[in-house]
């Protein structure tokens, strides 16, 4: 039992490694840097801030 | 034509595309607002829209117009990237000009909100005056004609109070009246290339002709100017801005104590529940340990980060933050910032990445440059939770404990300034541009603008609480778990701890920070903080939980207390606490803002200058700090 949630949990953790370096492999291939919305002064075309 | 027949026009398919455009502070964003009923951040301080924000508005039942809140300028032509934006706009360079231009005018400031208006008149494109804040007009017993006003402009101008709402309705119909038709010019506009004083010069005369302005002063008026005599005074304004900042933090600190307390006793409980339900197992641990554990030492500093832009709110909308700007714009200058630094620093202080982005405001590159290399000093909300946790375990008492908060702030800028001091005698030569700023009259603040700024802020720190602190708080309760000792082996938990991927990793990469007193746990903290400065309470969090000696009733603050070194002495004495916490004040630990810098710069060497400058200024400050306290007495 103690196997299968070992394996249960070293799955979730790598999940969630793989999505830390997902995440940092966009920010830095974006060509728009993150939460860019708030203020954007040089956004020559109209563009909607959420 | 009517509105209805418009919207019942078979050509009116077409949407037409509306333009507000005005100087800084006469309300564009609130009227944005009225039309679109989207509620973007609107304040008392000059300058919040520096972008162009989209929305569309409804007429009847169908959307006809499109709607671009323009930033505020204060002219056409002038130098400044909002006035190039604007000027691209009324233009249409690089796309179509808007169908109607809506020019908003501070009915309290005609003459000078009228130049802005004949230069875009002078384009000759549809427009509409909407004549904002007339209420504020009439209470200062400002009398406009706005037929004549409207005769002399050659366009309709519709009196409105952007507000409350009162004729927006009146200015809807008039915006769909100017699209389909043609803008002639006002009879008397100075040729085009006459310059700005020929406007000023015409904008007067017809101020005098179509308003009366009152021999007295208006009450608000004297009040302003006599609030203002203190406020922005060369020594008592400083003085002021200290004192409120001041009592800033302290409202922060002894309110959000209430509110911290219950949050700590809902995950005390969760956790207690979890571990008395759940069989006991590596699952069992994931979710108290690793979930519950770490969110709980993030998300408890919810209410300081709220209660913090509330109160920044409250301020800004008062006006009193224009002044504050007026009396840093002296001490940045000295320093060899250009006052336009003040809202990306300002605005650093929520998030470096829009606070960068907004340097673009800056024409000069020098200043642009000198402006980016130093913004992330300034605290951010990231840093907010570590600044909490460290001056609380440093001081039991919240007045002291505040302070230290506060000086946490006053060395993040001093930092900056500094830096940006060396950088203008150095790399970076030159005097920075004057700046100009337009202090509006005080106000009584919108306390439901604060609590929606509050709400708003809030909910991103939540967010980013729910996915990228939680995935690191997974991550790092793996690596300190495991590998698990051979069953059978009975090994203590801080053994354990110290065997598994994690201790292992903080015991390699210790002695680098062993001049500055961490051991391999806080060398865990500073190093995962890297990727975002916040983990950093949550690490910790997870880390003292696998002791084995962990309450999950005990707060986050006391149970982090608690957390001792492999020789069982206390982690967190006053020298490493203090060091840890100037460490944290000027490190740079943030991916984004390096992410940010280089794109802003267009070089990778700026943002590695960056890291360097900032994390090596962080390390020497932070152990010659613990070596004077050490000397001092303290252990």
């Amino acid at each position: 039992m103690s196997a299968v949630q070992d394996a249960v949990v070293t799955l979730i953790a790598a999940a969630a490694a793989i999505s830390i370096v997902m995440r940092a492999i966009a920010l830095s291939v974006s060509t728009k840097p993150p939460s860019a919305c708030a203020s954007c002064p040089a956004a020559r075309k109209p563009h909607s801030c959420s | 034509m009517a509105i209805a027949a418009l919207a019942a026009s078979p050509v009116t398919n077409a949407r037409v595309r509306l333009a507000l455009i005005g100087n800084p502070n006469t309300g564009k964003t609130t009227l944005f607002n009225a039309l679109c009923g989207i509620r973007a951040k609107t304040s008392n301080y000059p300058g919040t829209t520096t972008s162009i924000r989209l929305g569309s508005s409804a007429v009847g039942s169908r959307q006809l117009l499109d709607v671009l809140d323009l930033p505020g300028v204060y002219e056409l032509h002038g130098d400044g990237l909002e006035s190039r934006i604007a000027l691209d706009v009324v233009s249409g360079n690089g796309s179509p000009p808007a169908d109607v231009f809506v020019i908003v005018v501070d009915a309290s400031n005609l003459t000078r909100n009228l130049v802005l208006a004949g230069e875009v008149l002078a384009e000759k494109r549809p427009a509409v005056i909407a004549l904002n804040m007339i209420d504020v007009a009439r209470g200062r017993r400002i009398d406009i004609d706005h037929d004549a006003l409207s005769r002399a402009l050659g366009c309709p101008v519709i009196p409105i109070v952007a507000r409350s709402g009162e004729g927006v309705d009146s200015l809807r119909r008039a915006i769909a009246q100017a699209a389909l038709s043609i803008a002639p010019r006002p009879l008397d506009l100075p040729s085009a290339g006459a310059g700005l004083e020929a406007l000023a010069q015409w904008a007067e005369g017809i101020a005098a002709a179509t308003s009366s302005t009152p021999v007295t002063r208006s009450a608000e008026e004297d009040f302003t100017e006599r609030c203002d005599r203190y406020l922005t005074h060369p020594v008592y304004g400083p003085a002021a801005f200290v004192a409120v900042m001041g009592l800033l933090f302290f409202t922060l600190f002894t309110l959000a104590a209430i509110p911290m307390a219950l949050i700590e006793s809902v995950f005390g409980g969760l956790g207690s529940l979890l571990t008395a339900t759940l069989p006991a197992g590596p699952v069992r641990d994931l979710i108290t340990n690793g979930v519950v554990g770490g969110l709980s030492g993030t998300i408890v500093f919810l209410p300081q980060i709220c209660l913090l832009f509330f109160l920044i709110s409250l301020l800004e909308d008062t006006g009193y933050l224009a002044r504050a700007a007026f009396v840093v714009d002296r001490l940045l200058s000295r320093f060899g910032l250009p006052g336009q630094a003040f809202v990306p620093l300002l605005t650093a202080h929520a998030c470096a990445v829009p606070g960068i982005m907004s340097a673009r405001l800056i024409p000069n590159r020098r200043d642009r440059l000198a402006t980016i290399l130093v913004a992330p000093f300034m605290s951010c909300s990231a840093r907010l939770p570590v600044y909490v946790l460290l001056t609380s375990l440093l001081f039991a008492d919240p007045l002291f404990a505040a302070l230290a908060f506060a000086g946490c702030y006053a060395l993040g800028a001093a930092a900056g300034l500094i830096t940006a001091s060396l950088f203008s005698r150095t790399t970076l030569k030159g005097r920075p541009l004057p700046m100009i700023l337009e202090l509006p009259p005080y106000r009584l603040p919108s306390l439901w603008n604060a609590v929606l700024t509050a709400k708003d802020q809030g909910i991103a720190f939540l967010r980013s609480a729910g996915s990228i602190i939680m995935a690191i708080c997974i991550v790092m309760w793996w690596l300190s778990a495991y590998p698990r000792p051979a069953a059978g082996v009975d090994v203590p938990p801080q053994v354990q701890q110290e065997n598994s991927y994690v201790g292992r990793a903080g015991h390699v990469i210790q002695p680098v920070f062993a001049p500055l007193g961490f051991d391999w746990q806080l060398t865990v903290g500073v190093v995962t903080s890297f990727v975002a400065r916040e983990v950093f309470v949550s690490t910790m969090s997870v880390l003292e939980g696998g002791d084995g000696n962990s309450d999950v009733d005990a707060g986050v603050v006391a149970r982090i207390r608690g957390m001792t070194r492999a020789n069982g002495q206390p982690l967190f004495t006053p020298s490493v606490a203090a060091a840890a916490l100037i460490f944290f004040v000027l490190a740079m630990q943030c991916l984004p803002t390096l992410a940010v810098t280089r794109k802003e710069t267009g070089s990778w060497k700026y943002a590695a200058a960056q890291l360097t400058y900032m994390s090596g200024l962080a390390y020497v400050v932070a152990f010659s700090a613990r070596m004077m306290l050490r000397l001092a007495g303290f252990a």
